[in-house]
C-alpha cells in the first residue's frame, strides 16, 4: 500500500491528530485483550463477575486440553471451515466469472440481489434458514420433503452439520463472488481483446490471464473467510444451538456455553485466548499478503 | 511588490534519490522566469522547495536576501498554481478565493470585495457562486489563478499551468498570465514543458536537467547556444534535423562531420575535441535549402511560421527551406549550411565550435 | 445476439434471485399471513394479508422498545465513530508510513466476538455499564472506530495533492482543512457512517452479553421469541422483516453513494507527478 502523498504535515500534527482515535481504539480493543488473559487464569462465575476471582494459574488450560468436548469442538470448527472453503472458493470463481461477463444495468441488479445475505444480520440469516426448515412452516421442509428427504433436518446431528455448513455458504459465497468480479474486471481491456483476437482457448485463458489477475486477491479472500467463518457464532446459535447433542458445536459454541451457560467465564476466557491466537496467527498472514498486492 | 528569490546551493534528498542537487539560482525582482526540463528534472521540486512544501536537505533558500527554509508555506507569503488546479472540491468559486483571505483573519466585507474586483479582472465573476465542479477546465485554472493571487503576493509560482487544458484554451490564459505580470510586477517562476509558452511568456529561462541547472538565460541564447542537447531540441520554433555522426579532422585545424556520405567541413574548431568521436548533431530546418533537381525527393510541403518547409526523402530524410520551384513529388536536392550546425557529446553536452582567425574553408 | 444475452442474464437474474433473496423473501411475505395460513400449504401465494403478526410484535413483544433501542445504539455509535475516526484517519493520510498503526486499527475486526465481549462485561459490570444503552453504544462505537478509520483513510488518499499543497500554500489551519477534506469527500463520509450502522444494528454476540431486559436490541429480542416451548413465528417474522429493512436501505444507500461518484471530477485527471 504504497502512497504516493509527500509528507505534508508534520509528524507532531499527524501524531495530535492520531492519538486521540488510538487511545479510545486502545481501551476498546487492547485493554479487553489483557483483561482477557487476566480472566483465563482465574476460576470467575458470571454472576459474581468484578466482584469474586479465585487464581488457577495455567489450570484451564491444562484442562482444556483434556476436555472432550473442546476437542471436539475443535474438530467440527476445522471441518466446518475446511468445507465452507472449498466451497465458497469454488462457488465464488463460478458466481465471479459470471457477474463478471455481465455490465450494466443487468450487472448492477444481479450484485444488488447477491449482496443481500452480506447485509442481513447473521442472527437472522440463521432464524430466516430456522424458519425455513421449519416442519410444519417451513418451504425449505417442503421442497426437502417433495425431494423424497423426510423428517426433521435439524434434529439429525449429520444433516444439522450440513445445514449449518450450507447456510455459512449461501451467506458468503456472493462476498467471494464480487471480489473475485473486480478482480477480474481489473484485467485491462487490452488483453482481454487481445486474447480474443488470438484465439485463446479457454483453459489457456484461465492459466494466462484470470488467474495472475485473480491469484492474490483470491488468497486474500480465502483467509479473509478462514479467519471469519472460525469466529461464526450467531447464525449457528440460532439454527442450532450447538445440537443436536454437540454435532454443530463449534468454538465459538463451546465458549458460549461454558461461559454463559455454565457461567465459567474463566474457563470460556481461556478458550478464547486459545481461538484469538489461532485468528491472530492468520491475520498476521493476512496482513504480509496484503501489503505485498 | 516584488521579492527577490535566491537558491543557494539548494541541495533535496529523497533517500537514495536526488531530486535537486546544489542549485543555485538568483531571480531579480519581479523577472518572469521560465523553468524547463525533461522529466524528473526537478523543476516541480524547484517549486515546491521555494514554495515551502518540500523540505531542502541543504543550502539556502532566499527572500529578499532572508532566509526562509525553515518557514511555513502560509509565512513565505507566495501565490501557486498546481497543473491539477488544486481547487477545493464540493465548494463554490467565491469560498475558494475568500479562503485565503480568511485565513488570514481578513474580515469578511472586505474580503468579498476584494474577491469580487478580482474575479472581476481575471473574467471569472458570473461563476463565483458555482461549485467548482461545474465550469470548465479552462475556468478552474482562472479559479486557482484568482485564489493565488489574492493575497496579493509577491512571489507567484505556477506548476505547468495549462498542461491539463486543451490547445484552444491555452493562448487566452496565457496572454492573462502576462498581463497580470505586466500589470502587478511580482516576480514569477513558470514551470512548463512547452517551449512555446516559455518562448513567448519569460523574461529569462532556467533549463533543469537531474537536477542541476544546465543553462540560465534568454530564449534567444538557449536558441544560439543551447547548452545541451535537450535543450536544443526544445528550444527550436521550427522542426529540427537530428541524428548522429563522426568528427573527423582531416588535416590539422580542419574538422569535419561525416554525416553519412556527406561531408560537412566546420567552420572553426570544437572544443575539446582531441580526436575522432562520435556525436549528435542538430540542425535546424532554416540551415537546410532543398532545390530542384537531384536525387532526392520531396515528400510534402508546408507553410510554418510564414516559411515554406519541405520534407525531403534521401539517404536521411530531412524538414529543409523549399526554394523557388520545388514542388510535392519532385526531385530535390539538399544544401546544408555547415556553419549552422551544433554538435553534442554522447552525454548530451554542446561542444563549442571556436572561431580559428585563420581558419580557411575548403 | 442482443436479445440472447438479455435472456440469458434475465435467467441468471431470475435464478440468482431466488436463492439470495427467495429465503428473506418468503420471510417477509410470511409476516403478513395469518397463523393458521403459515401452517396451510394449500395457501402460498394466494392469501389475504394481515397486520396482525406486526400488531402482535408491538404489543406483547415490546418490539417497539427494542427497535428504538436498536435505533439509539446503532446511530449513536456510527456518528461517535466517524467522528473520533476522521482526524485519525486525515493524519494517517497525510502522513504515511506508518503501515503498522493502520493494521493495527483494522484488527479489531478480526478478533473473536468473545474476545471482546467477555473482559467488556467485567469491565463494565464493575463500572455499572451493563445493560444500559450508553454501555453497548461505547461498546460498538470503539469496535467501529477501526474500520471506521481504515475506510475514511482510503477515501482521504483519494484528495489530489494539489488539494493539500494549495491549503499549506493558502495558510489555512488544520481545522480548516479537514473540515473542508471531509467536505469534499462526503459520499465516502456517508458510506462510512452507513458501513458503522450496519456494524452495530447487527451486532449479536456482544449485544446478547452486554444487554438486559430493558436494553435488549433486536437481535436479541428475535432470540427470546424463539423457544423450543413453540414459536409465535408470524411475529417473528415479522420483527425479522422489521430488522432487515434498514439493512436493505442502508445497502441501496450506500450503492447510490458509490456510484455517485468518489471521483472528484476534474481533479481526477492523472496526478502527473512531474518534475
Amino acid at each position: 500500500m504504497t502512497s504516493t502523498r509527500t509528507i505534508s504535515i508534520s509528524t507532531r500534527t499527524a501524531l495530535g491528530l492520531v492519538a486521540p482515535s488510538l487511545a479510545v481504539f486502545a481501551l476498546a480493543t487492547l485493554l479487553p485483550f489483557i483483561v482477557l488473559a487476566w480472566m483465563s487464569v482465574h476460576e470467575m462465575d458470571l454472576s459474581q463477575a468484578g466482584t469474586q476471582a479465585n487464581f488457577v494459574g495455567l489450570h484451564h488450560y491444562v484442562e482444556l486440553i483434556g476436555d472432550e468436548r473442546f476437542r471436539a469442538a475443535i474438530w467440527t470448527t476445522s471441518g466446518f471451515v475446511a468445507t465452507g472453503l472449498a466451497i465458497e472458493t469454488i462457488a465464488g470463481c463460478a458466481l465471479g466469472f459470471i457477474l463478471h461477463s455481465f455490465s450494466g444495468a443487468i450487472r448492477k441488479l444481479v450484485s444488488t440481489v447477491v449482496l443481500i445475505p452480506m447485509v442481513i444480520a447473521p442472527v437472522l440469516v440463521g432464524l430466516t434458514w430456522l424458519f425455513l426448515l421449519q416442519p410444519n412452516y417451513g418451504l425449505m421442509a417442503h421442497i426437502l420433503a417433495f425431494c423424497g428427504i423426510e423428517g426433521t433436518i435439524l434434529s439429525d446431528p449429520g444433516r444439522a452439520l450440513l445445514v449449518v455448513r450450507l447456510v455459512d455458504v449461501w451467506e458468503w459465497t456472493p462476498f467471494v463472488g464480487l471480489v473475485i468480479a473486480a478482480a477480474l474486471d481489473a484485467i485491462p481491456k487490452t488483453a482481454r481483446e487481445a486474447a480474443e483476437v488470438d484465439g485463446i482457448n479457454f483453459r489457456d485463458r484461465i492459466r494466462f490471464l484470470y488467474w495472475p489477475a485473480t491469484r492474490r486477491l483470491l488468497f486474500l479472500v480465502m483467509i479473509l473467510r478462514t479467519i471469519d467463518t472460525l469466529k461464526v457464532f450467531d447464525s449457528v446459535y440460532l439454527l442450532t444451538g450447538g445440537g443436536p447433542g454437540t454435532s454443530t458445536e463449534l468454538i465459538s459454541l463451546f465458549i458460549h456455553r461454558v461461559a454463559i451457560g455454565q457461567t465459567r467465564i474463566g474457563y470460556g476466557a481461556a478458550a478464547t485466548v486459545l481461538l484469538s491466537y489461532i485468528v491472530l496467527g492468520l491475520t498476521a498472514i493476512f496482513y504480509r499478503q496484503v501489503k505485498r498486492v | 511588490m516584488a521579492v527577490r528569490v535566491t537558491l543557494e546551493r539548494v541541495s533535496v534528498h529523497y533517500g537514495q534519490r536526488a531530486g535537486l542537487r546544489d542549485l543555485t539560482l538568483d531571480v531579480p525582482p519581479g523577472e518572469f522566469l521560465g523553468v524547463v526540463g525533461p522529466s524528473g528534472s526537478g523543476k516541480s521540486t524547484t517549486l515546491r522547495v521555494i514554495a515551502g512544501l518540500t523540505r531542502i536537505t541543504s543550502g539556502r533558500v532566499l527572500f529578499d536576501g532572508r532566509e526562509v527554509q525553515d518557514d511555513r508555506p502560509a509565512s513565505r507569503n507566495v501565490g501557486m498554481v498546481f497543473q491539477q488546479f488544486g481547487l477545493y472540491p464540493r465548494t463554490t468559486v467565491k469560498e475558494n478565493i475568500l479562503l485565503p483571505l480568511r485565513a488570514r483573519g481578513v474580515d469578511i466585507s472586505t474580503a468579498r470585495k476584494q474577491v469580487a474586483s478580482l474575479a472581476e479582472r481575471i473574467g471569472i465573476e458570473t461563476l463565483l457562486s458555482r461549485s467548482v465542479e461545474e465550469i470548465s477546465g479552462g475556468e478552474q485554472q482562472r479559479v486557482a489563478l484568482a485564489r493565488a493571487l489574492i493575497r496579493k503576493p509577491p512571489l507567484l509560482l505556477l506548476d505547468e499551468p495549462l498542461a491539463s487544458l486543451d490547445v484552444s484554451l491555452r493562448s487566452s490564459l496565457r496572454n492573462l498570465f502576462s498581463e497580470l505580470h505586466q500589470e502587478q510586477g511580482m516576480t514569477v517562476l513558470y514551470v512548463t514543458h512547452d517551449p512555446l509558452e516559455v518562448a513567448l511568456l519569460a523574461q529569462r529561462v532556467a533549463v533543469l536537467e537531474a537536477g542541476q541547472l544546465v543553462q540560465l538565460g534568454r530564449f534567444s541564447e538557449l536558441e544560439r547556444q543551447p547548452a545541451t542537447f535537450f535543450i536544443a531540441q526544445h528550444s527550436a520554433a521550427l522542426p529540427l534535423n537530428v541524428g548522429e555522426g563522426i568528427l573527423n579532422q582531416e588535416l590539422p585545424g580542419c574538422w569535419y562531420l561525416q554525416v553519412d556520405q556527406e561531408r560537412l567541413t566546420l567552420k572553426g574548431i570544437p572544443e575539446g575535441v582531441s580526436s575522432t568521436c562520435a556525436v549528435s548533431w542538430t540542425l535546424n530546418a532554416h540551415a537546410v535549402g532543398a532545390s530542384p533537381g537531384g536525387t532526392a525527393t520531396t515528400e510534402r510541403i508546408v507553410s510554418m511560421l510564414g516559411i515554406r518547409l519541405a520534407r525531403i526523402h534521401g539517404e536521411r530524410s530531412w524538414w529543409a527551406v523549399a526554394h523557388d520551384g520545388l514542388t510535392e513529388s519532385s526531385n530535390a536536392e539538399i544544401s546544408i549550411d555547415p556553419g549552422a550546425v551544433k554538435l553534442f557529446r554522447k552525454d548530451g553536452t554542446a561542444i563549442r565550435i571556436l572561431d580559428q582567425p585563420n581558419a580557411k574553408s575548403r | 445476439m442482443r436479445s440472447k444475452r438479455f435472456i440469458v442474464g434475465a435467467l441468471i437474474f431470475v435464478a440468482f434471485a431466488f436463492v439470495w433473496f427467495g429465503p428473506a423473501g418468503w420471510l417477509a411475505l410470511s409476516s403478513f399471513k395469518h397463523r393458521i395460513d403459515l401452517l396451510d400449504w394449500n395457501v402460498q401465494l394466494k392469501f389475504s394479508p394481515t397486520l396482525n403478526n406486526y400488531r402482535g410484535a408491538f404489543a406483547h413483544d415490546e418490539f417497539g422498545t427494542h427497535f428504538v433501542n436498536s435505533m439509539l445504539v446503532a446511530t449513536g455509535s456510527a456518528l461517535a465513530a466517524v467522528i473520533f475516526a476522521i482526524p485519525a484517519a486525515f493524519g494517517l493520510s497525510l502522513r504515511p508510513g506508518r503501515n503498522r498503526l493502520l493494521f493495527l486499527f483494522l484488527s479489531a475486526r478480526m478478533a473473536p466476538a468473545a474476545a471482546l465481549a467477555l473482559p467488556l462485561f467485567l469491565v463494565f459490570r464493575s463500572v455499572g455499564l451493563v445493560d444500559t444503552l450508553l454501555g453497548l453504544t461505547l461498546a460498538h462505537s470503539g469496535l467501529s472506530l477501526g474500520f471506521a478509520v481504515w475506510m475514511l483513510k482510503g477515501f482521504f488518499d483519494e484528495l489530489p495533492q494539489s488539494f493539500v499543497d494549495a491549503a499549506s500554500v493558502d495558510g489555512l489551519s488544520i481545522f480548516m482543512t479537514i473540515r473542508l477534506a471531509s467536505r469534499a469527500i462526503l459520499p465516502g463520509l456517508a458510506t462510512t457512517v452507513v458501513f458503522s450502522f450496519l456494524f452495530s444494528w447487527n451486532e449479536f454476540f456482544i449485544s446478547m452479553i452486554l444487554t438486559g431486559r430493558r436494553t435488549s436490541t433486536v437481535p436479541i429480542a428475535v432470540l427470546g421469541l424463539v423457544t423450543p416451548a413453540g414459536t409465535l413465528w408470524g411475529e417473528v417474522a415479522a420483527i425479522a422483516t422489521a430488522a432487515i429493512i434498514p439493512a436493505i436501505i442502508s445497502m441501496v444507500l450506500v450503492r447510490g453513494l458509490l456510484a455517485r461518484g468518489l471521483t472528484f471530477g476534474a481533479f481526477r485527471e492523472a496526478e502527473w507527478q512531474s518534475e
